[in-house]
């Protein structure tokens, strides 16, 4: 009773637990091999993980983080431009609404042509997705500072970059947080879907090629992987936004 | 001294204020009262130098205000105090932006939280501050830049009954023992009547009426009839139809 108290207390380990035994208890009443069992696959995956599995992973989490940076630096520029200007605001804002919704992963054949079959076209593939999210959170988060508060700061006499630095890029951060959270889930799935042309490594074409060889507990090994992986980074945001928002939480009773 | 000349504020299609002209001698206190609206907060954005009028001029010790000035502090109601910054930085970041030396801010930052009572609270985020203990950070961070023209808006409108007259007392404990000028903005007549030395009745962006008031400053204004008595005075001002 004991022990399972501090299981649940390991917030990590209890979700775990919990996809574990629902997996176990599908793999038992379908009784197919395309759902193999939990601990064929813990145990495959353990085998294929430093030579295969953790190579994989490691070109696409390259890919991934490419993006990432490249659409917080563009996005957050972007964002930041348009959230300030209001000429630019209304400008820019129309085409980026009309951009967002459009199928971008349809583009990858064009992307292909253009920038070649290497990583290229599969780190713009993910910018151009997510780099909506982050110019729109970025605008809000500008957009949403209180009159109030711009007019005390500046009555405070500060120079325009003692102004980003101690106000707007501040008040924009926890809004940043959450779009990257949101990213990353979005990027992961783009590039299972990016990584199935022109590619021998990552952990999509992995998934994707023990498919094909109709072996699926290697096909599952690469499935956990990729959770794993999910976990990390989900794992490290909520690290960085302790350590750069920490008024977050001030003050704040947990519901 | 502050000479404030036909000055005209409009937003878009509304006026905010209309052909404004007030003169408040240096090191007195000056309240502005009226109700939400009528253009009390915009005239002192204006005196602050954050927004541009329309026509007219303001003029701070002989020179005409064109944007923000170093000497002169701005309190709000509710908004001053960055969120993100402890209350220790909230107070030092404007010094820091100032060029001052790092021990010279430790001393006077210190210094300050101690007389306002707030040093255990240095390294709390102001979400976790009261209402009341904000508005003392608020107030420090706007000392320590040494002013010479304190504008306050609404300073403890927020407030409950028994922390606003603390705050109002440390105010005017302020304004006594330094050489400022000071013109506060609120709809409270009490505050009105225990902070201004003049007290300026505004209508729709105009003034309706000034009121000399010699109550103001003595020690337990407050509990004395002739207090109240100037009070009324405002109140019936404050209610008589143009």
């Amino acid at each position: 009773m004991k022990r399972l108290r501090t299981v649940l207390k390991q917030k990590t380990l209890y979700g775990a637990l919990i996809i574990l035994l629902a997996w176990y208890l599908l793999h038992m009443l379908l009784n197919t091999p395309a759902i193999p069992s939990p601990y064929k696959t813990l145990v495959n995956f353990c085998a294929i993980f430093p030579g295969t599995l953790s190579l994989h992973l490691l070109v696409s989490l390259g890919r991934i983080t490419a993006a990432l940076v490249i659409s917080l630096i563009l996005g957050g520029l972007i964002g930041l431009f348009i959230g300030v200007n209001q000429r630019a605001d209304a400008l820019i804002t129309p085409i980026v609404y009309m951009l967002y919704p459009i199928p971008k992963i349809a583009f990858l054949p064009i992307l292909m042509i253009l920038l070649g079959l290497g990583n290229a076209p599969k780190i713009v593939l993910i910018v151009i997705i997510i780099i909506f999210q982050i110019i729109l959170a970025v605008r809000d988060g500008v957009k949403e500072i209180p009159k109030e508060l711009i007019y005390s700061v500046k009555s405070l006499d500060l120079s325009s970059g003692q102004l980003y630095r101690h106000l707007i890029l501040p008040a924009v951060l926890p809004k940043l947080m959450t779009a990257l959270r949101l990213c990353v889930g979005v990027s992961i799935s783009i590039l299972f879907f990016g990584e199935n042309f022109a590619t021998t490594y990552g952990i999509g074409y992995f998934i994707m090629n023990s498919w094909m060889r109709v072996d699926y507990v290697e096909m599952f090994s690469g499935i956990v992987a990729l959770s794993l992986l999910g976990l990390a980074l989900f794992g490290l945001i909520d690290l960085l936004e302790r350590r750069l928002c920490p008024w977050i939480k001030a003050g704040k009773k947990d519901l | 001294m502050i000479e404030i000349k036909d000055l005209s504020v409009s937003y878009e299609n509304e006026v905010a204020l209309r052909n404004f002209s007030l003169t408040i001698a240096k090191n007195t206190t000056c309240a502005i009262i009226g109700q939400s609206g009528c253009g009390k907060t915009t005239l002192l954005y204006a005196l602050a130098g954050l927004i541009q009028p329309s026509s007219g001029t303001i003029r701070i010790d002989g020179q005409t205000l064109h944007g923000v000035r170093k000497k002169t502090s701005l309190i709000l109601q509710d908004y001053g105090l960055l969120p993100w910054k402890r209350v220790w930085d909230n107070m030092a970041f404007p010094l820091k932006a100032r060029g001052l030396k790092a021990e010279e801010i430790e001393l006077k930052v210190s210094a300050l939280l101690n007389s306002l009572s707030l040093s255990e609270y240095r390294n709390k985020f102001p979400a976790e501050l009261s209402g009341g203990q904000k508005q003392r950070v608020a107030i420090g961070r706007a000392i320590a830049l040494e002013p010479d023209l304190l504008l306050m808006d609404e300073a403890s409108s927020a407030l409950d009954a028994l922390t606003r007259e603390t705050i109002q007392n440390l105010i005017l404990n302020i304004y006594k023992a330094q050489n400022l000028t000071l013109v506060l903005v609120t709809h409270n007549i009490e505050e009105a009547v225990f902070l201004g030395q003049r007290i300026v009745v505004m209508k729709q962006g105009e003034i309706k009426h000034i009121l000399d008031n010699p109550y103001f400053g003595l020690d337990h204004g407050r509990d004395s009839l002739e207090f109240y008595k100037i009070c009324l005075e405002v109140r019936r001002w404050l209610n008589e139809e143009a």
